[in-house]
């Protein structure tokens, strides 16, 4: 099945959850903001959110330095 | 010592009285005092910033002095009293409040309620997702200004300030960290904080244009 992450399309597994696909993309769950469909989604449900068929996702990856 | 009345003056002079009344009255929280926070809160407080909110746990180490607003006789103090010395000295008259405590997510719209603009300058990387989230969910309306990739020495034109939500703003180059022979320097921290505070400076204003 497809979703939208970051106005690309990305095929995935149903029941892919949002932890499991920050890990196929290499990302650090803790150091990215994640969006849904419009909603900010909190880092303690990025274990049990599940990706649904045609979910818009909007990742912002951060760097550490300041 | 120049007066209060004195200072005013000469900042309305040089700026504008109707803008200066506008920076007068402006509140703005700043969330880590390193390279970032540090010279964003200089760069506030010399044109007449009203009010800040300074918060930082750490201290003060040698190895700061690279990129941070602070002096070798400042070494050991909370990075929270050694610049609220320093702007002081810029401005004797500026409001400024201090919180010496390590920020949390669940913490930050607790402390940062009614500020006008909350600029993010944190260190660590999981620590700035976690202050944008605050903001979004527990600040609604507020001005952000955040900050991601100044490490190095790479091109300058690289750190850019992209807008992400309405008055929600992101500085830099989105991905030099630190790393080997890519260390925080002063030059490119110093852009991303003064693109932060311009940014800041314009939210004041009442500017909120894409780029």
């Amino acid at each position: 099945m497809q979703i939208i992450c970051n106005d690309e399309k990305k095929e995935i597994r149903p029941g892919t959850t949002l932890v499991a696909f920050l890990a196929g993309l290499g990302v650090k769950p803790d150091t990215v903001f994640v969006e849904c469909d419009g909603v900010i989604i909190k880092r303690d449900e990025y274990e049990t959110f599940v990706l649904t068929e045609g979910a818009r996702l909007e990742l912002i990856r951060f760097v550490g330095g300041g | 010592m120049p007066d209060r009345k004195e200072i005013e003056d000469v900042l309305a002079m040089r700026h504008g009285a109707a803008i200066q009344a506008r920076i007068q009255q402006g509140v703005v929280g700043i969330m880590g005092l390193g390279g970032l926070g540090s010279a964003v809160a200089v760069a506030l407080v010399r044109i007449g910033i009203g009010k800040l909110l300074l918060a930082d746990y750490d201290v003060v180490e040698l190895s700061n002095l690279n990129r941070q607003y602070y002096f070798a006789d400042q070494i050991g103090l909370p990075k929270t009293v050694a610049l609220r010395g320093t702007l002081l000295r810029i401005n004797p008259y500026v409001c400024l409040e201090t919180i010496t405590e390590r920020l949390s997510e669940e913490r930050i719209p607790l402390l940062f309620k009614g500020v006008d603009v909350l600029v993010e300058c944190f260190d660590d990387p999981v620590m700035k997702p976690a202050a944008l989230r605050a903001a979004l969910t527990g600040l609604a309306g507020v001005g952000y200004v955040g900050a991601s990739g100044m490490a190095g020495f790479g091109d300058n034109n690289r750190i850019v300030t992209r807008r992400i939500y309405p008055r929600v703003y992101l500085v830099g180059d989105a991905e030099a960290e630190v790393g080997p022979n890519q260390g925080l320097m002063a030059p490119r921290v110093g852009i991303a904080a003064h693109h932060q505070a311009n940014q800041v400076l314009r939210l004041l204003l009442g500017v909120d244009e894409e780029s």
